[in-house]
């Protein structure tokens, strides 16, 4: 699930964020994974820091993240692009689907950013 | 990362308010552990010193006084009594044991007390070195006064009149030490013992030296005449006739029975004063409890106030965090584990606070104790739990439980929809 606008633990930085992710989900608290998925977004500097202190393009990379950790059999994002510059909304994109193809999920976006249109081959217009 | 690491991280981002809850959680449990202690301390204090004394019978004057000079030796002594009443009073068939007691001089602050030898077994001091006294003018030492290295076997030193420091040098008799006791964490261990007659002599041949001046003197202070008051004062020897007095004497009794005839009996019957120390001193701690009383009250409030601060903290912190505790719920977090999140935050800050109050009275009172080195042996200071601090725990823990209760049910409605939507 990829909200629209970013959601978090204050209290605790973005790497505890995800590991709390994967132990609500039951899944194995790995380190490695979390650098791994973070530095993929570009957010690997910003490891311990709260998510509080990130922009605003960088907390919305920082959700997907914390999203599609725990790979997902489906992935819901609302309007996940809509705060991100042309850079940033591709590397989401590639990332979103990158990691539906990798675990074979369903992915379903939500949205009114014109970029996404020419990426995605199915499309329900309302 | 798992929900106790969460609870913890979450303390510990909202430092102010953690440490609020936690220092008054301290201050308030640390008092009234304190007051327990102390309690604690006294109450063994007296039990040591009160041990096998059934009655005290001295001179008229006030019961409590009259215990407390005699039993634990923090007061003046009322007065002396003759020694022929004395032996009127042993003859009884309900008294057990008796000894006497007798004193009114010290040495640099400690007092010098006449007895017999049954006075050590009553306390139950052991030699630790040389023996215990025969001929008048030997004396044995308490351990605290051994230690602080004031006296040792063969030396030797004045008594001074009265029972603090600066009064008149008896010149013409000199004690010598022959024994130092074991500690027995009683009043022993600060006294100075030898034989009615040493105290006897002093007095007697003082009194001959000075003339009637002195004398005169002498009877200006209550509890000190232990010189015989026999006119024949011109023997040459010391014979101690039945008009010798004493300052007082520890009665043990028989059996029971004892507690209802005797001690009225010598307050009707003879010139004498009689008083049971187990029913002055729970007088005592009655008038002190009062005190105690007040201050437990005071501290109950403070733990009272700190479990209204926990409750505080975490219900603005649950205002703040709503859409937080939805998100966790998103991510797969059952409401229970929520749950488990918010009281533990309750009963962490609780928990701290119990551990840091019961540190610091131990803190406080080992202070106190360097401080007050004589009062109090660094023996005494222990670290384990006393019993009523059982039940401070369990009432403390108790009122961080019911501090979290209220935000905890808050917790497990989170309608997480809602929530999200609105954030």
């Amino acid at each position: 699930m990829v909200f629209q606008k970013p959601h978090f633990v204050s209290n605790l930085s973005l790497s505890d964020n995800l590991l709390l992710s994967l132990f609500l989900a039951k899944q194995k608290q790995d380190k490695k994974q979390v650098k791994n998925i973070l530095e993929k977004i570009g957010l690997g500097h910003k490891l311990h820091k709260k998510p509080d202190t990130l922009s605003q393009g960088e907390q919305q990379r920082a959700a997907i993240a914390l999203a599609v950790i725990k790979n997902p059999d489906l992935i819901l994002a609302d309007e996940p692009t809509s705060s991100l510059d042309d850079h940033n909304c591709n590397l989401i994109t590639t990332l979103l689907k990158e990691q539906a193809t990798a675990t074979n999920a369903q992915l379903i976006i939500i949205t009114h950013d014109q970029r996404l249109k020419s990426q995605f081959k199915k499309s329900i217009l309302l | 990362m798992n929900i106790v690491r969460l609870s913890w991280l979450n303390l510990v981002s909202n430092k102010l308010n953690s440490l609020l809850s936690i220092l008054l959680m301290t201050f308030g449990v640390g008092i009234i552990s304190l007051l327990l202690l102390i309690n604690n301390e006294i109450d063994q204090q007296i039990q040591n010193n009160l041990r096998g004394i059934d009655m005290v019978v001295g001179a008229k004057g006030s019961p409590l006084q009259l215990i407390l000079s005699t039993v634990y030796h923090i007061d003046n002594p009322t007065g002396n009594i003759p020694l022929k009443a004395v032996n009127k009073i042993k003859k009884n068939p309900l008294v057990k044991s008796t000894i006497p007691l007798s004193f009114g001089d010290s040495y640099q602050g400690f007092r010098i007390v006449g007895t017999t030898h049954a006075y050590l077994e009553l306390y139950q001091a052991n030699l630790l070195k040389g023996k215990l006294w025969e001929s008048p003018l030997e004396v044995v030492i308490g351990s605290s006064i051994a230690q602080g290295n004031h006296l040792d076997i063969g030396s030797s030193f004045y008594g001074v009149h009265g029972l603090s420091e600066g009064g008149e040098i008896h010149e013409n008799h000199s004690y010598t030490v022959v024994g130092i006791l074991a500690e027995t964490n009683t009043v022993v261990d600060k006294l100075i013992l030898t034989s009615t007659e040493s105290i006897w002599k002093i007095h007697d041949d003082e009194e001959k030296a000075d003339g009637h001046h002195h004398e005169k003197e002498h009877h200006h202070e209550k509890g000190h005449h232990h010189k015989k008051t026999s006119k024949d004062k011109h023997a040459g020897e010391h014979h101690f006739s039945d008009d010798a007095t004493i300052t007082a004497l520890l009665v043990k009794f028989r059996n029971p029975m004892g507690f209802i005839q005797l001690p009225r009996l010598v307050n009707e019957r003879t010139n004498l004063q009689s008083a049971v120390p187990a029913f002055e001193i729970s007088r005592l701690i009655n008038l002190m409890g009062m005190g105690f009383q007040t201050i437990n009250m005071i501290a109950l409030v403070i733990i009272i106030v700190s479990g209204l601060s926990i409750f505080i903290g975490l219900y603005n912190a649950l205002n703040k965090r709503r859409t937080e505790l939805a998100l966790i719920r998103v991510h797969g977090a059952s409401s229970w584990q929520l749950v488990q999140l918010v009281i533990q935050e309750g009963l962490i800050l609780t928990f701290l606070g119990l551990i840091f109050g019961l540190i610091l009275s131990r803190l406080v009172l080992w202070v106190a104790s360097i401080f007050f080195e004589a009062n109090f042996s660094a023996k005494l200071f222990n670290f384990s739990l006393l019993g009523e601090e059982i039940w401070l725990l369990f009432a403390t823990l108790l009122v961080g439980f019911f501090a979290s209760i209220i935000p905890t049910i808050q917790t497990y409605h989170v309608n997480i929809t809602k929530t999200l939507t609105d954030a």
